[in-house]
């Protein structure tokens, strides 16, 4: 459905993008995580069209009928909700979504409903007519993810769908995702909350200074980069002791038959392990 | 449709702002009620004022009264054949007023305390009343000198005196003690005359006024000092084209409001795009399926319906509320177009040119502003020097304002148009295509 072939892109002496080859399933929910200035937004924006690479190949559709993101079909596939909330404040939500619906060729009837559609899939039906920019941060992300879906588009793209949202507004919003993937809409989510990625994403790219650093489904990053378990063993009248190992399951089997554990706690390695041990620890500004 | 799409959003966008509704729709109606009621007021500037002279009576005294007018310090002067030529100049602009000295100027000079006064026809441009009411001043001055040198011809005294005299007697005679006086002066001047001590000759006087010999005696001549006489009637008109039926000083003001209501529009668009580009808003349409041109085009078009409707408003305002009529429709309209075209390409060089939406606002507020001063939308252009002057054809609001005085009050024909639209629609198109390059080319950055 997507694909990124060799793709390059520099800014000055920064190379964003450095020969990214990525190729995306019709259907599936794809990770792309990295570090602040890993690429990632520089490899969605020439995606979506917004920047021009300067050598590689981006392809949009379906196998056989591929279309790069210049073309108004491929755009007409695309839905972006981008980090930075593109809305009007002085526009109604309503207003919103009609006016970025008109600009997929949605009108009257057809165009009313699927405003409908939208203010009622984001639980916003009820604050349709009030001013976007009373809505609170929430809402907005809700609004936002709203207008990038109104078009039913084939290939979404959430950029960091759930910053800086309550709990309740991120859980709204991974089940409209989630929702959104039952219809067969491929979905390329970009999030630094690697528990999201870890639930929904099928496969994951961690890439950084523009290259893939790791490419698979979650499992495979996790045995491929993720590091050992650590397994918290406490003994009756004794300090816990910490086991370091690849196989938890014969460790904990080991200590239970000894006899005297009363207490064992298993910590598998998980996305941001692999992240962390795969992008290092140090800061990104 | 999406061009409209996007045009719809942004006037909705507009009626919201309040603040950027002032400016764009209330502070150009003040700013020309405002300064209607001001000129309307007149005031008194000491500059040299470009005349026009129109000499009908062609005798030897409307020659020195000419030739006084041409040489005066305070006129620029300029003789021209017919009234007609004269008003011409007016309403071009050339000239702030036109002199009309009439045929039997010389006839009523010779009996200027027997008879009416001289009668000077002076039209006046509505725009320039502060030149022009001290126009009326300086013209009597120059009258004053004239009487004066007619007083130092002992033989056109003479003329002067006696028919004085006679006029006194058909009225009822004079004081015997007044009448021995006028006597005697009468003998004064017959020896004066007979010991030729003419200082000025009356068939020498406009080469000899041109040479200085004429204005020297004049210089000791003072006008104060002569109570409620004056030796010429100045009889005043605003020039006008004719179909105006009703000329006030707001036919001026509102063609200066317009410049400040399409500034506040070309602006307000322009800004808002670079906020857009700011937002994120602009990615968004620019991931739709329509073409970077097709944006800009809905831009545009926002742009250009609320230059069309504050044009509306206070063309509107003018007519019903202040009684206003429009000299040329035909040129208004013409007037009209052009500074649409004009100002939305300008709001396009505002986008492209301002790196924020903050200081792309000040930065295109002051680039304005100072064009807007250059070309007379607030201080009159008369005031300023003459290289300020010159300097004004670069703003287009010079032109705007003199397109839309045009169609409003100067009667300017379409053809006369051609100039002034021009060079608006070619601002207008140099800077939205110049704009859409820098725009397109910042799609990158």
């Amino acid at each position: 459905m997507l694909s990124w072939i060799n793709v390059k892109k520099s800014f000055g002496d920064i190379h964003a993008v450095d020969g990214l080859s990525l190729e995306i399933a019709k259907g599936e929910i794809f990770g792309l995580l990295g570090p602040n200035g890993a690429g990632k937004t520089t490899s969605i924006s020439m995606a979506i069209g917004l920047l021009v690479p300067d050598s590689g190949q981006i392809l949009i559709g379906p196998a056989g009928a591929q279309l790069p993101p210049l073309n108004p079909r491929a755009r007409a596939m695309i839905g972006v909700a981008p980090q930075a909330l593109a809305l009007y404040d002085e526009l109604t939500g309503l207003e919103n979504l009609k006016f970025f619906g008109s600009l997929y060729g949605l009108t009257g009837p057809l165009l009313a409903e699927r405003v409908a559609e939208a203010l009622d899939l984001t639980g916003l039906t009820d604050r349709g007519k009030h001013r976007a920019g009373t809505y609170s941060g929430g809402m907005k992300r809700r609004l936002n993810l709203a207008a990038a879906i109104l078009h039913k588009p084939a290939l979404l793209f959430l950029d960091e769908p759930t910053a800086g949202v309550d709990p309740q507004s991120r859980h709204a919003i991974v089940s409209i995702v989630e929702r959104l993937k039952a219809t067969g809409c491929t979905i390329v989510y970009c999030t630094h909350y690697m528990e999201e990625a870890q639930k929904m994403c099928a496969r994951v790219a961690i890439i950084d200074k523009g290259r893939v650093l790791a490419l698979g489904t979650v499992d495979e990053l996790i045995k491929r980069s993720g590091g050992s378990s650590t397994i918290q063993l406490i003994r009756a009248g004794q300090e816990s002791t910490r086991v370091t190992t690849d196989d938890p399951l014969a460790v904990l089997a080991a200590a239970i038959g000894q006899g005297d554990l009363s207490e064992a706690t298993i910590q598998r390695p998980d996305l941001e392990s692999v992240f962390l041990n795969l992008t290092g620890r140090t800061l990104r500004d | 449709m999406i061009i409209w799409s996007i045009a719809a959003k942004d006037l909705k966008l507009l009626f919201r702002d309040r603040s950027g509704c002032f400016f764009v729709f209330a502070f150009p109606v003040l700013f020309s009620v405002f300064f209607g009621i001001v000129f309307s007021g007149g005031s008194k500037q000491d500059r040299e004022i470009p005349v026009a002279v129109v000499d009908l009576d062609q005798s030897v005294l409307s020659k020195a009264f000419v030739q006084d007018l041409l040489t005066a310090e305070e006129f620029k002067a300029e003789l021209v054949d017919t009234k007609e030529i004269g008003d011409r100049r007016v309403l071009s602009r050339k000239a702030a007023a036109v002199v009309v000295i009439p045929k039997d100027f010389g006839e009523r000079q010779k009996a200027m305390f027997s008879g009416k006064p001289p009668e000077l026809d002076v039209g006046i441009d509505p725009s320039r009343q502060a030149e022009t009411g001290m126009l009326t001043g300086v013209l009597q001055k120059y009258a004053f000198m004239g009487m004066s040198r007619s007083f130092q011809d002992p033989a056109r005294a003479r003329v002067q005196l006696t028919n004085a005299r006679t006029l006194a007697k058909l009225g009822g005679g004079l004081n015997p003690n007044f009448e021995k006086l006028l006597v005697g002066l009468d003998g004064v001047l017959a020896d004066a005359e007979k010991a030729g001590q003419d200082t000025l000759p009356a068939a020498d006087l406009p080469a000899a006024a041109g040479a200085g010999d004429g204005t020297e005696p004049v210089k000791k001549n003072r006008v104060g000092g002569m109570g409620g006489f004056s030796p010429m009637t100045i009889i005043s008109r605003e020039v006008r084209a004719k179909s105006v039926l009703s000329p006030n000083a707001f036919a001026v003001s509102f063609s200066q409001g317009v410049v400040w209501g399409v500034m506040g529009a070309a602006l307000g668009f322009g800004t808002s795009l670079v906020g857009e580009r700011q937002r994120g808003t602009l990615a968004r349409l620019r991931c739709a399926p329509l073409g970077v041109m097709q944006i800009l085009l809905g831009k545009a078009l926002a742009c250009g319906i609320t230059v069309l409707m504050v044009i509306g408003l206070l063309l509107g305002l003018a007519k019903f509320g202040f009684g206003v009529t429009f000299a040329e429709p035909v040129s208004l309209v013409l007037a009209t177009v052009c500074g649409v075209v004009c100002f939305v390409g300008l709001m396009m060089l505002v986008a492209a040119a301002s790196p924020t939406e903050r200081s792309g606002g000040g930065m295109a507020w002051g680039v304005m502003m100072m064009f807007a001063f250059l070309g007379g939308a607030a201080v009159p252009l008369f005031v300023m020097p003459g290289w300020m002057q010159q300097l004004s054809n670069i703003s287009p609001m010079k032109w705007l304002i003199l397109s839309f005085e045009g169609g409003i009050w100067r009667g300017t024909t379409p053809l006369e148009m051609l100039l002034p639209c021009t060079i608006l629609v070619g601002i207008g198109v140099v800077s939205f295509l110049s704009g859409t390059v820098v725009f397109l080319r910042k799609r990158d950055g």
